[in-house]
């Protein structure tokens, strides 16, 4: 299992040039990325399941699934691409704007054609 | 490899691999010059076609063509071009930068750009140039007959991803590259507001990239986007086009504010008015820039809610642009004002700009739109923001940053005779359209019948044309005569204000031999007044790493090229190569080493070593 | 894989140690932040042409919810196996890293077989083409403008191991493997939309 071996190497290799607040981190990090991808399976599954069963109404699914969907963004941008770390200010300007353009454009485009 | 190895290159070879910003920059003001004289011919030539009502200059066809041609080229491959030329060859050097942050990135998007703007052009000389409007709306352009409007396409897709990334490349050259104690809120306003532009370059081209790659699929595989048999529809094509295309107009005209700032504070010898309150104004106007799209659409049939809101956001942009227009007042007010030419079209685009704005909230406004959409009003209206704004601030930006660039003055008779006659060229030819398109004449039509009283205006609109050709003419030969035998700049010829007239002119290839420390707004100001003869240098004198020059950037884009006018032929075979020619140069840059070269500090010439 | 594998000492995060790598860092994100609106562009014109059948098959009767749930399932794990490199990156276990991007490159390419196999189909069985409604034209586009990122970003890190497997990690190659890495989250999260707004809300109709 790839966490073991990752674990065995880490402990007998890095310890040269990894403080012990760094492997700490790492760790923590690691399980938390664990947890975030479980997270974001049972997610899916609950939106792939909400829409096949008959139980709850189209137009609460539709609601539903999206902000299934939102959350999952915001998994992948805060887990997967550490857009909590440090030195990432600039970056969630970058995409936060870009999810206001977005926005807009998919409003304008579904909502305002005739 | 030594300095000296580097400089015996071929000069050809030279130019094209360099990624010297300071060259990329002179790249970009030449093919921007020569396409902003192209669409000066194209304009020139439309408005004999209306010297007379009912006259046969050109011809319904060609007219068209040439209606297309003068907006597309002036907008994408003359203005932002020239744009893009001064922001390379001033903002580096305003923020006490080595260079830019990415150098390959900036050079490709030069070549991009060029690649497409040729593109663009090559239709007129393969069977017709694109005829649907600058604006090329379905399903106008998905029927257009011929391959017009496919070199459209695919020229403004190619220029469009140049421009994308040029735009990347200076976001992060302001925010990474600022010499030490250059904070945000010491940036000059030029620097300023080619950073707010580069964001809505980043923002606003995708939407347009997508909307031209619609209009490609519905034009070259038959998909039916906007073909409302097929349960297609066209106002999609205006949402992406104007979501891109109102973004456009403020990155064209926010730079040109950054230079009548600079501009008018260095000409009236005094800081700039209410610095931190511009800063603002320019960062809303990029904001509130996004959400007024609409106002181009109010007579598509959105309904009364979509227009009022949009008429709202729309009026609401008055204000920070009036901000501005204040504190250029308040500059000069009480200040030593000189009058060069680069500060003659700085004066003058105030009260020119002003009459656009005034236009501009007439037509935000609904129901008036409803009777002035489409006629000349909208054309006087958009001529006096565009010239008004952006082709003022380009000349005034030419004026004062050619010592800068190329080391010599330009004549200022010349320079005067060219703004007066430009001046009143400008208003000649499109203060009377504001009245024609009042009394009915629609715009984009060839012709007009007599007898309307539209007969007096439009021989004066086009005497007016006349006079800016003289004009530009006088120009070029400024040019000209400036390059062959032109007086030698000084470092600073204008007593300048900010950071690039702390260094040569024109400026060593390293920019600074040693990072300057910044120490408060208008930077060189501040040390020349505290009795300073260079600017204090924040590091010791060291060997200077420079950046590798590169072939791909050119190949890169000639592969795209090769590919574009393969496919509107619809040439498969020849489209794949060119795309593979493209893939190779992207796999060469990824896997060759560029580890770049190191002036050596014993190389630099004495003078370069300020503060020794 | 013990003894060779870590290298010479490497900063916290190498991939901004550098002013390089802080560029390319800062200069990515703000085109993945360009992307977002590329993207974004795409899905509203689907959205608004959604309904635009032309009278041929809708998404209802088209979409297979196995075959789209099996594809979510392999770009989410690669997701995973993207994450695992990038932590090796940063602890500079070299070997590790480059592993975990060949599972991520694997996983990306059953998903292009999985996506090429699913157009094939409705081409063939329903006659569904780009050509047949707009909102099949809407619907190609939309999926496969992802599926071409998809297939950039595995010619992307096919390169960068091949180039780099010899030579190892060090401050200047750093930053090209996590931008990939980047990258190829960032085509997750498009996908997360794509299954949602146009698989699953097409089942709900």
């Amino acid at each position: 299992m790839a966490h073991h071996e990752g674990h065995d190497t880490l402990s007998e290799h890095d310890q040269s040039h990894l403080d012990i607040h760094h492997k700490i981190a790492h760790e923590k990090e690691f399980k938390q990325q664990i947890v975030s991808f479980a997270m974001m399976i049972f997610l899916t599954m609950i939106a792939f399941v909400a829409v096949a069963s008959d139980a709850i109404s189209d137009a609460f699914t539709v609601i539903f699934i999206m902000i299934l969907a939102g959350i999952q963004l915001v998994f992948q941008l805060y887990m997967f691409m550490h857009l909590s770390h440090k030195g990432h200010q600039y970056p969630a300007w970058g995409i936060f704007f870009g999810v206001f353009v977005a926005g807009t454009c998919v409003v304008a485009l579904m909502g305002m054609i005739w | 490899m030594s300095a000296h190895a580097y400089k015996k290159k071929n000069p050809v070879w030279d130019w094209l691999t360099t990624v010297d910003h300071k060259k990329i920059g002179i790249l970009y003001l030449a093919s921007g010059a020569f396409f902003f004289l192209l669409g000066g011919l194209e304009a020139i030539l439309l408005r004999v076609q209306l010297l007379y009502p009912e006259f046969d200059f050109v011809g319904a066809e060609t007219f068209n063509q040439l209606l297309t041609m003068h907006g597309t080229t002036m907008i994408f491959l003359a203005a932002m071009p020239l744009i893009f030329g001064f922001m390379n060859a001033i903002v580096p050097l305003q923020i006490g930068a080595r260079d830019v942050a990415f150098p390959f990135v900036n050079s490709l998007g030069f070549w991009l750009f060029t690649a497409g703007g040729i593109l663009l052009n090559l239709g007129w000389f393969l069977g017709g140039a694109p005829d649907a409007g600058w604006t090329g709306y379905a399903p106008l352009s998905t029927t257009s007959p011929g391959n017009g409007v496919d070199f459209y396409v695919l020229g403004l897709q190619i220029s469009g991803i140049g421009t994308l990334i040029g735009g990347i490349n200076f976001l992060v050259t302001i925010i990474n590259m600022r010499a030490p104690g250059m904070t945000f809120m010491r940036m000059p306003l030029f620097t300023w507001s080619s950073f707010i532009t580069s964001g809505l370059i980043l923002f606003a081209f995708p939407a347009l990239t997508i909307g031209l790659a619609l209009l490609m699929f519905d034009r070259l595989f038959g998909s039916q986007f906007f073909a409302a048999e097929a349960g297609g529809n066209p106002i999609i094509y205006e949402h992406l086009f104007w979501i891109f295309g109102h973004p456009e107009v403020y990155i064209l005209v926010l730079p040109a504010f950054g230079m009548f700032s600079e501009i008018i504070a260095t000409f009236a010898r005094k800081r700039l008015f209410g610095y931190s309150a511009m800063v603002f104004a320019t960062a809303l106007i990029g904001f509130l820039g996004f959400m007024v799209w609409v106002h181009h659409m109010f007579t598509v049939g959105l309904g009364p809610i979509a227009n009022s809101i949009f008429a709202v956001a729309t009026m609401l942009i008055a204000v920070p642009t009036g901000v501005k227009i204040f504190n250029w007042l308040f500059t000069m007010w009480g200040g030593k004002v000189s009058f060069p030419t680069a500060n003659l079209f700085a004066v003058g685009f105030i009260p020119s700009f002003v009459l656009g704005g005034m236009t501009g909230v007439m037509l935000s406004v609904p129901p008036a739109d409803y009777q002035y959409h489409d006629s000349y009003f909208v054309v006087a209206h958009f001529h006096y923001v565009i010239v008004g704004g952006v082709v003022f601030g380009l000349f005034a930006g030419m004026y004062y940053w050619w010592p800068k660039i190329f080391g010599t003055v330009l004549n200022e008779f010349l320079g005067k005779l060219h703004f007066w006659l430009f001046f009143i060229g400008f208003h000649l030819t499109f203060f009377p359209m504001h009245f024609l398109g009042l009394m009915g004449m629609p715009r984009r039509v060839y012709t007009y019948l007599s007898g309307q009283s539209l007969d007096e205006a439009n021989f004066a609109a086009t005497m007016g044309a006349f006079l800016m050709g003289l004009a530009t003419i006088i120009m070029v030969w400024n040019i000209i005569q400036t390059s062959v035998k032109g007086k030698k700049a000084g470092n600073d010829p204008w007593d300048g204000r900010t950071l690039e007239w702390a260094i040569a002119s024109p400026a060593p290839e390293y920019n600074f031999a040693q990072t300057p420390l910044v120490r408060g707004l208008d930077a060189w100001w501040l040390e020349k007044r505290a009795g300073n003869k260079a600017m204090v240098a924040a590091e010791p004198l060291d060997d200077i790493h420079m950046p590798d020059s590169s072939i791909l950037p050119l190949v890169l884009s000639l592969g795209l090229f090769i590919a574009a006018l393969a496919a509107i032929y619809s040439n498969w075979i020849i489209a794949i190569g060119g795309l593979v020619i493209t893939a190779a140069a992207m796999i060469l840059r990824s896997v060759i080493d560029y580890h770049g070269y190191h002036i050596h500090k014993e190389d630099l010439p004495a003078e370069g070593r300020e503060g020794k | 894989m013990k003894s060779n594998e870590t290298m010479t000492k490497l900063p916290a995060n190498p991939e901004r140690a550098t002013l390089d790598g802080k560029n390319k860092f800062l200069g990515f994100w703000f085109f993945l932040g360009g992307e977002t609106v590329l993207f974004a562009s795409l899905f509203g014109v689907y959205l608004g042409l959604r309904n635009a059948t032309n009278g041929g098959v809708s998404a209802n009767e088209l979409f297979e919810l196995p075959l789209v749930f099996i594809a979510t399932m392999l770009l989410l794990t690669s997701s995973l196996t993207s994450v695992f490199a990038t932590m090796a990156l940063k602890t500079n276990h070299f070997k590790r890293m480059i592993g975990w991007f060949v599972v991520t490159g694997l996983l990306g390419l059953a998903f292009l077989g999985l996506e090429i196999y699913e157009f094939n189909h409705y081409v063939h069985e329903y006659g569904h083409t780009i050509k047949s409604s707009a909102w099949g034209s809407a619907f190609y586009t939309l999926v496969g403008t992802h599926g071409a990122h998809v297939f950039v970003g595995i010619s992307w890190i096919t390169i960068l191991i091949i180039r780099n497997l010899r030579r190892g990690m060090d401050l200047y190659t750093a930053p090209k493997f996590y931008l990939f890495a980047l990258y190829w989250h960032f085509i997750d999260v498009v996908w997360i939309f794509i299954f949602t707004v146009v698989y699953l809300m097409g089942k709900v109709g």
